[in-house]
């Protein structure tokens, strides 16, 4: 299959890193709406063609569209990609909101294309070998669990933050992907959600260079507070907040009726899993047997490419994105109107990768 | 003159009381009573306490004002109700009552007869949260922006003599122990203003494990899983979760995060414990020393603190308008999973003053 990469900024070139690795795709062309960025990507990575986005959507060798513009560009260029009759994998989120999500999904299903979306962190090493636990019974059915995604924002480090406190960021719509697609991974599809949220500053200043002493309006709530009832039963405290200086909580903990596992951060493929039954006296680290502990982004779309061959579905799906993104907009808007929102949207639990994933050059 | 106090039900916590009462002058341990008058006169004899009665002999004698009433949760109001009847003051363990119909119903009752409420907890007036206190106070940690509070186990029925109460009507983790979360941090952060909710029955038969009624099976009729987010009327979001349901974790107590720092509060089943504090700037969390730690810190605090506070004409800590808040509050985060609708709270009460430094317990 042939791939073409629209957006090549921070987050291309581990895709075009992890691509060449996989069998069964190809990346034949880079596309920017700065050319030149693309033509600079194509040189360091040996891909064939650099060009316009135009061009490439037009481009009738090129079979999926791997998005990675900004947020608020990854709905509308994945209809554009779904309207020229490519299947198309998204950076996350799906898209800003659900009604974008919704759209997509229809429009990719009326022209039976698939959709993908990130994040794939989840068919890592870490999150792969806590879902094959759970599923072996290590800690008995999972009765509740903790996430806390809280830091105090990234304007001390980041050159350029104030899209991060833009609409479609915020801690939620920033990181909250990976915890809910972890989550949906190990437990399946959410039920009901509440939350609430809140800005806690209005203002914030940008503490980084280059634009130290910037003052940013901030649009989005900062310290989001949300509890997710699983269709599966289990109740899930999730904390993504920007406000907070120091805290003491591990990022990811489940309760089951027979022990408790500590489940790594779901931004990153590897990390430690460890579990301790009621009976024991201590945590266990559980060796990390399956592919993938590295930084393997991409996983997700190579999955996709040999679903499409094998005729099954592929696990970093578009169902699951928009169930994601349902989920997280369900939090705020459940704060805003006072009551638990049930969410329309559902997805599978994905299957759990094989330890051997899957086939390499 | 001392003020005398009087205990109605001499069951397993009454030891606590007498142990910390018959040490302050500023209190007489005057009369015990029990419905099983046999376990009053076992008691007052073990304790030094001059007279065991009955129920109707304590709250006949005149020279009786303040009442602890340590009978079980679903006689608290009819027991206090009886001692307000009799023109004395009623101090009660945890609840205040099974909901907020017949709490009201003692505290409405009390104000027309011109008597006051007190209710536990009064581990709140012990160094471990009163330290928190006064670092919240000082500004140590900033405006508090948010943070969690965990009561997580697998229930009583492994060691509890008679557990099937927990999982009645008025049982479940939230109101066996969730007035000690709610306490503590309406007492750090003051009143809560709105909540939301999520419950669940996770088990809908549980298992005696503990002598002597080992293997009888107890049918479950009230939620053993409750998790809630609490929004404070000062603009701090904590969640509260408590539970029967889950055998380990490593979640803290209660731990606030403020705008300029982090800090850990102890158990607040306890009157002492330990206290962490990292500021902005620092690199490592760091125990901070207890204040004003004395003997006798343990149950029976809040009773010495509502005497001294008759005595001067001031509000007394545990108070049974902040105990009717946290049965409104335990209430409502078990309507709103039933409702699917958050719940904005029609009760309210005052953030308790803190306790002085180095002031004996007596002299509060």
């Amino acid at each position: 299959m042939r791939i073409g990469i629209i957006g090549c900024g921070n987050i291309a070139p581990a895709y075009l890193t992890n691509l060449t690795r996989f069998d069964g795709l190809t990346v034949a062309a880079v596309a920017d709406l700065d050319v030149e960025r693309a033509k600079a990507r194509a040189t360091e990575f040996k891909v064939p063609r650099a060009c316009t986005p135009g061009e490439l959507l037009r481009d009738d060798d090129i079979d999926l569209v791997v998005n990675l513009t900004i947020p608020k560009a990854h709905a509308p260029v994945g209809m554009l990609a779904v309207k020229a009759g490519k299947h198309v994998y998204s950076e996350k989120p799906l898209g800003l909101d659900r009604v974008e999500g919704k759209k997509l999904i229809a429009a990719a299903k009326a022209k039976r294309v698939r959709v993908g979306c990130a994040p794939d962190t989840v068919l890592g090493a870490g999150i792969q070998c806590a879902r094959a636990a759970i599923d072996a019974g290590s800690i008995g059915k999972p009765v509740a669990a903790t996430a806390f995604m809280m830091s105090h924002g990234p304007e001390n480090w980041h050159p350029d933050p104030t899209f991060v406190y833009a609409r479609g960021g915020g801690p939620l719509f920033d990181m909250g992907p990976y915890y809910v697609a972890a989550f949906i991974t190990l437990f399946g599809p959410v039920k009901r959600v509440t939350g609430s949220a809140r800005i806690t500053f209005p203002k914030r200043m940008i503490t980084s260079k280059p634009k130290y002493g910037q003052m940013m309006k901030v649009e989005v709530p900062t310290h989001v507070v949300g509890v997710l009832e699983f269709a599966s039963g289990a109740v899930v405290n999730l904390i993504t907040s920007f406000d907070v200086w120091h805290h003491s909580l591990p990022n990811i903990e489940v309760h089951g009726t027979e022990g408790s596992m500590q489940v790594p951060d779901p931004n990153g493929f590897g990390g430690t899993v460890r579990v301790r039954r009621h009976d024991e006296a201590a945590w266990r680290d559980l060796p990390l047997v399956h592919r993938y502990a590295d930084n393997g982004r991409g996983i997700g779309v190579a999955d996709m490419v040999a679903a499409i061959r094998e005729k099954r579905p592929h696990r970093a799906s578009g169902e699951m994105a928009l169930h994601v993104v349902d989920v997280m907009q369900a939090i705020v808007d459940a704060s805003a109107k006072g009551r638990h929102i049930t969410p329309t949207t559902t997805c599978k639990q994905p299957a759990a990768m094989p330890v051997e994933g899957l086939a390499a050059r | 003159m001392p003020t005398n106090i009087g205990i109605i039900g001499c069951g397993n916590i009454a030891p606590a009381y007498f142990n910390t009462l018959r040490h302050f002058s500023e209190v007489k341990l005057a009369a015990c009573a029990d419905m099983d008058v046999a376990r009053a006169q076992a008691r007052a004899k073990e304790f030094g306490v001059a007279k065991a009665c009955s129920v109707d002999e304590l709250l006949a004698d005149p020279a009786i004002e303040i009442v602890i009433n340590l009978t079980i949760p679903k006689a608290h109001v009819a027991v206090g109700l009886q001692i307000v009847a009799a023109g004395k003051h009623p101090y009660s363990e945890k609840p205040l009552g099974l909901d907020r119909a017949e709490g009201k119903k003692l505290l409405d009752a009390a104000k027309a007869k011109g008597v006051r409420v007190g209710s536990a907890p009064d581990t709140v007036l012990g160094p471990g949260t009163q330290t928190c206190r006064k670092l919240i106070d000082d500004g140590a940690i900033g405006t508090v922006v948010g943070g969690t509070a965990f009561m997580l186990c697998s229930g009583h029925e492994s060691w509890h003599p008679d557990p099937a109460f927990y999982y009645q009507k008025g049982g479940g983790p939230m109101f066996d122990m969730g007035p000690y979360y709610l306490t503590s941090l309406i007492t750090l952060l003051g009143p809560v203003k709105r909540v939301t909710g999520v419950t669940r029955t996770t088990h809908a038969e549980r298992l005696i494990t503990s002598a002597p009624k080992k293997g009888t099976k107890i049918t479950v009729d009230v939620p053993t899983h409750v998790a809630g987010i609490l929004e404070f009327a000062s603009g701090a979001i904590v969640t509260l979760t408590t539970s029967f349901d889950v055998p380990s974790h490593t979640m803290p107590n209660i731990e606030l995060w403020g705008t300029a720092g982090g800090l850990s509060v102890p158990d607040p089943n306890g009157f002492a414990g330990t206290v962490r504090l990292r500021k902005r700037e620092e690199q490592d969390w760091k125990d901070v020393p207890l204040n004003n730690v004395q003997p006798h810190q343990e149950r029976g605090m809040g009773v010495l603190d509502m005497a001294a506070a008759i005595r001067e004409k001031r509000a007394h800590r545990a108070s049974g308008e902040l105990a009717y808040h946290v049965l409104d509050i335990m209430q409502a985060l078990h309507e709103s999973s039933a409702s699917g609708q958050f719940v904005t709270l029609t009760s309210t009460c005052a953030k308790p003053e803190a306790m002085k430094a180095g002031a004996a317990q007596g002299a509060l």
